[in-house]
C-alpha cells in the first residue's frame, strides 16, 4: 500500500510547491530588470534593413519591388507602421484599407512576413527616420554583367547546378517553354516574373535577397552569386516575351502513360506469380 | 560439436482420430482476433488430400523451402537455396513476393447471420442465417474451409489432387480409388520448428528468431515489416499473413505455457493422445551438412544430428555450452529421443525441403485387405512382412510424405510397428505362430523388452511420459528483476493510461 502511493501519489507536495514558487518569483526578480527595453539602435536597423528589406525596398533610390522609403517614417502612423513591420500578412488578410493599397499599387506582391519583433521594428523605425540612404543599385555590380540566357535556363531546370548548394528553381516553380512537364508547383509561375518585379532592378534585388518566408530558409546559407543572378534574370527578360500558358494537363496525361506502362511491365516481369491453386483445380473439374 | 536443446515433437498417426479438437484449443487460444480468422497454427488433414492451404507439398507452385543449387548450376555442389527468395531474387521481388498463397487456397473465412433467426418477421419460411464473410462483412458463398476434403470429402478433386501420389502409376493411383480399398487417415501439422528453417531465412527484416535455449521459432511483432518473404519460404505453410495488422504470424509452441510447465494447448487436449513432447539434443555443427545432404541420406543424416544425452562427451560439450543441468535432465527423459532415435520409429514430415523439422511422425498402419475365414481375419500370407505390400496405401506414398521418396526407409519403420503389433498378438491373443513373430523381431533388431516399451510409450503412457518439458529458465530471469507481487495489479512499468479498475 505505502508503495504504491509513492509510485503515483501526488506529485505537487504543499512544501515542494512553495519552494518553487519562491525560486520563481526570485528568478522574476532578477530578470525583469534585464527586460526593459533598451534604445533604438541605428546601427542594429541597418544591418536589418540590408539583411531583410534591402531586396525589395531601396531609400531614395526609387521604387523597387516595393516602394522606395526614403520619407516613410514621417508619412505613415508610427504604431501602424511597426504592426506593418511585424505582420503584413494579418493586416492584408483583416483588410486593413492602407495595407490592401499598397499591395495593388505594387502588382499584388504582398509583403512577406519576415518574422520581425517589435525591438527589431523600432530600430528599423530609427534607421529609416534618419537621414540614411542606400547605395545606387544602377552601378551595382550585378547589373553590369549582361547575363547569359542559355546558363540561365540551365540553373533554372538544374542541369547547371548552383555554386553555393541551393536547389534549382525548377523544383519549386514552373516557366513557360520548359517542356511538357514544366516545374514544380510549390512556388508560383515565373514566365512573367520580371513585369511582376518591376524589371530589373526590382527582380535582381529580389533574386540576390530571396526575401520569402519558404525560400528563406533553403537558400539563407546557400545565397545566389551575383553571376548565377545575372543568367537567371536574363533567362527571365526573355520568358517575360512569352505568352504564359494556360494550366496544363501534360502532367496527368503523362503520369498515367507512365503508369499504364509499369502495369504493363510487372506483368510482363512477375508473369509466372503464384494466382491461386484450389480454384484451377476446381476448374478441371468442371 | 555444438550442442543445442530442441523442444521436440512427435506425433503417433495410428492414434488420430481426426476430431479437430487440437485446431480448435489453438484457435481459441490463439487466432481468434480479427485479421486471424483464417489461420489455423494446428490444422488436421485427412490424407490422401489437398491439405491447407490446398496442395501446400506442391513446390512447384508454392516454391517453399530449400533446393540444392547444383539443381540449377551442376558446378555448385552441396550448397542450398531458398527456392522462393534468394538473395537477389528477395531484394528485387522485395515489395511483391510472387509465390504467396491467396486467401482462396487457404478459404475466406465466414460465419452466420444468426440474428436473423431471432430478428426475422413471421412469415411462411423457416428463416436462415447466411453465411457473412469475416473479411468483408458481405454475404458470401461458401466454397472452401480449413479441412473441406475432410475424410475424403470431394475425393474426386481433392484426394486425387494429392502431390504426394507423384511417384505412383496412374495404375496404382487408380487401384487406389477403387471403392473397396479406399482408405485415409489423418495427418495433424504445427509449425515444425525447424532446425534449418526456411522462414528465418527468408526474412528481410530479421524478424524471425529461433530462440536460443529450445529453438522454439517466433516472429516479432516489433519487427516484422510486413514482407511475407516468410509466408513463401516455409514449405509447410505455416506463417500465416495478419491482415489487420499488417503482420505475420505462426505457431508459438504456446511457449508462455512451456515456460509454466504445460504442455501446449494442442498436445495437452489431444483426445487421442497421438502428441510427445520432449528436448532433444543436437549438434548445430552439423546442420549446414545435413540440410545439404542428397535427398535420401536425408531422414538417416538428421537423426545422426540427434545426440544422446546419457553420452558423457555429449553432457560435458552441453555444460560447456551453458546448458542447465535440469534441461539434460529433461532430454534423457524425453519420449521423442526414444521414438525418433533409439527406436528409429519416427519420421519428419517432407524432409526433401530441407528445413530439418523437428516434428517427427510415427506413419499409421493402416489395415491391410484380408478375408475373415472361420471367424479370424486373416491376410494370407506366409512373408513375415508379405502384408506390406498389400498395405492399402501404398509404401510409395507413405516414402512421399515421410522419407524424401525412399521407400526403404519406411519399409523398415513399417516392419518393426508390425513387429511390435504382432509380438502383443501373440501374447494376448495367442493366434499366431511365436516363432514367426520371433523371426520377424530378429529381422527388425527389436528385442522382446524393446517391443514392451514401446507399447507401454505407445498405449499406456501418463501425462508425465508424454510431456518432458524441461524447466525454462526465463521465469526465474523475470523474477530476478522484480517482486512479481509488488507488479501483481499494475500495468508493467507505470501508466501510460491509468485503466479504470482496483485502487
Ligand atoms: S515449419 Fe515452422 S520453422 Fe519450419 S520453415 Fe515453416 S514456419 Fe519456419
Ligand atoms: S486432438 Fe489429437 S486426435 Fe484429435 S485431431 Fe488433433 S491430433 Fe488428432
Amino acid at each position: 500500500m505505502q508503495q504504491k502511493q509513492l509510485r503515483h501519489g501526488k506529485v505537487f507536495d504543499r512544501k515542494v510547491m512553495m519552494i518553487f514558487l519562491l525560486v520563481l518569483g526570485l528568478g522574476l526578480f532578477i530578470m525583469v530588470p534585464a527586460m526593459t527595453q533598451p534604445a533604438p539602435s541605428i546601427e542594429a536597423g541597418q544591418t536589418l534593413f540590408q539583411q531583410s528589406c534591402a531586396a525589395c525596398h531601396s531609400i531614395g533610390q526609387g521604387d523597387l519591388v516595393g516602394p522606395d522609403l526614403e520619407g516613410v517614417v514621417e508619412k505613415r502612423d508610427r504604431d501602424w507602421l511597426i504592426r506593418w513591420l511585424m505582420v503584413p500578412d494579418q493586416m492584408v488578410a483583416e483588410g486593413d484599407s492602407l495595407a490592401l493599397e499598397i499591395l495593388q499599387q505594387y502588382n499584388n506582391i504582398p509583403m512577406p512576413n519576415l518574422g520581425i519583433t517589435e525591438a527589431q521594428a523600432v530600430d528599423l523605425i530609427a534607421y529609416m527616420g534618419g537621414d540614411a540612404q542606400t547605395p545606387d543599385t544602377s552601378t551595382d555590380p550585378t547589373t553590369a554583367i549582361s547575363g547569359d540566357t542559355v546558363l540561365g535556363r540551365n540553373l533554372f531546370t538544374g542541369s547547371v547546378a548552383f555554386q553555393n548548394g541551393g536547389p534549382s528553381c525548377m523544383a519549386c516553380h514552373s516557366i513557360a517553354g520548359n517542356g511538357a512537364l514544366g516545374g514544380g508547383t510549390l512556388g508560383p509561375d515565373l514566365t512573367k516574373v520580371h513585369t511582376r518585379f518591376n524589371g530589373q532592378a526590382g527582380l535582381t534585388a529580389a533574386l540576390k535577397g530571396l526575401p520569402f518566408p519558404t525560400m528563406q530558409g533553403i537558400f539563407n546559407d546557400k545565397p545566389l552569386t551575383d553571376n548565377e543572378v545575372a543568367h537567371l534574370y536574363a533567362y527571365f527578360a526573355l520568358t517575360d516575351q512569352i505568352a504564359p500558358e494556360p494550366v496544363n494537363w501534360n502532367f496527368v496525361w503523362i503520369g498515367l502513360g507512365v503508369f499504364i506502362a509499369l502495369t504493363i511491365l510487372c506483368h510482363l516481369i512477375w508473369n509466372k506469380r503464384l494466382a491461386g491453386v484450389r480454384k484451377p483445380l476446381l476448374g478441371g473439374m468442371k | 560439436m555444438d550442442v543445442r536443446a530442441q523442444v521436440s515433437m512427435m506425433f503417433h498417426l495410428d492414434k488420430c482420430i481426426g476430431c479437430h479438437t487440437c485446431s480448435v484449443a489453438c484457435k481459441n487460444i490463439w487466432t481468434d482476433r480479427e485479421g486471424t480468422e483464417y489461420m489455423w497454427w494446428n490444422n488436421v488433414e485427412t490424407k490422401p488430400g489437398t491439405g491447407y492451404p490446398t496442395k501446400w507439398e506442391d513446390q512447384e507452385k508454392y516454391k517453399g523451402g530449400w533446393k540444392l543449387k547444383s539443381e540449377d548450376s551442376p558446378e555448385d555442389k552441396d550448397k542450398i537455396k531458398l527456392r522462393a527468395s534468394d538473395k537477389g531474387r528477395g531484394f528485387a521481388n522485395l515489395f511483391h513476393q510472387p509465390n504467396l498463397p491467396t486467401i482462396d487456397d487457404y478459404y475466406e473465412p465466414w460465419t452466420y447471420k444468426y440474428n436473423d433467426l431471432f430478428d426475422s418477421p413471421a412469415g411462411d419460411d423457416q428463416p436462415t442465417a447466411r453465411p457473412i464473410s469475416l473479411i468483408t462483412g458481405e454475404p458470401m458463398d461458401i466454397e472452401a474451409g480449413p479441412n473441406w476434403d475432410d475424410d475424403m470429402g470431394g475425393s474426386t478433386v481433392y484426394a486425387a489432387n494429392d502431390p504426394d501420389f507423384a511417384d505412383l502409376t496412374m495404375a496404382e493411383k487408380k487401384a487406389f480409388f477403387e471403392m473397396e480399398r479406399m482408405v485415409f487417415f489423418y495427418l495433424p501439422r504445427i509449425c515444425n520448428h525447424c532446425l534449418n528453417p526456411g522462414c528465418v531465412a527468408a526474412c528481410p527484416s530479421g524478424a524471425l528468431h529461433k530462440r536460443g535455449e529450445d529453438g522454439i521459432v517466433l516472429v516479432n511483432q516489433n519487427v516484422c515489416r510486413g514482407w511475407r518473404h516468410c509466408v513463401a519460404a516455409c514449405p509447410y505453410k505455416k506463417v500465416y499473413y495478419n491482415w489487420k495488422s499488417g503482420k505475420s504470424e505462426k505457431c508459438i509452441l504456446c511457449f508462455p505455457r512451456l515456460e509454466t510447465g504445460q504442455a501446449p494447448a494442442c498436445f495437452h487436449s489431444c483426445v487421442g493422445r497421438i502428441r510427445y513432447l520432449g528436448v532433444v539434443l543436437y549438434d548445430a555443427d552439423l546442420i549446414e551438412s545435413t540440410a545439404s545432404a542428397p535427398e535420401d541420406e536425408l531422414v538417416d543424416l538428421q537423426r545422426e544430428m540427434i545426440l544422446d544425452p546419457s553420452d558423457p562427451d555429449v553432457i560435458a560439450q552441453a555444460k560447456r555450452g551453458g546448458m542447465h543441468d535440469s534441461v539434460i535432465d529433461a532430454a534423457q527423459k524425453s519420449p521423442v529421443y526414444r521414438f525418433v532415435k533409439e527406436w528409429e520409429l519416427a519420421l519428419p514430415l517432407h524432409p526433401e525441403f530441407r528445413t530439418l523439422p523437428m516434428l517427427f511422425y510415427i506413419p499409421p498402419l493402416l489395415p491391410v485387405l484380408g478375408r475373415l475365414e472361420n471367424g479370424t481375419y486373416t491376410i494370407d500370407e506366409k512373408d513375415y512382412f508379405g502384408s506390406l505390400d498389400k498395405a492399402r496405401v501404398p509404401m510409395k506414398y507413405m516414402a512421399r510424405l515421410f522419407t524424401a521418396g525412399n521407400e526403404e526407409h519406411v519399409r523398415k519403420t513399417y516392419e518393426k510397428l508390425l513387429a511390435v503389433r504382432m509380438h502383443k498378438r501373440v501374447e494376448q491373443v495367442g493366434d499366431l505362430n511365436q516363432d514367426d513373430v520371433d523371426g520377424m523381431l530378429k529381422a527388425t533388431g527389436l528385442t522382446v523388452e524393446m517391443c514392451e516399451e514401446i507399447y507401454r510409450l505407445t498405449s499406456l503412457p501418463t501425462f508425465e511420459e508424454r510431456f518432458v518439458i524441461p524447466p525454462m529458465h526465463r521465469e526465474y530471469a523475470t523474477e530476478l528483476m522484480g517482486d512479481p507481487y509488488t507488479f501483481k495489479a499494475e500495468t508493467g512499468v507505470g501508466f501510460a493510461n491509468k485503466p479504470k479498475r482496483g485502487l
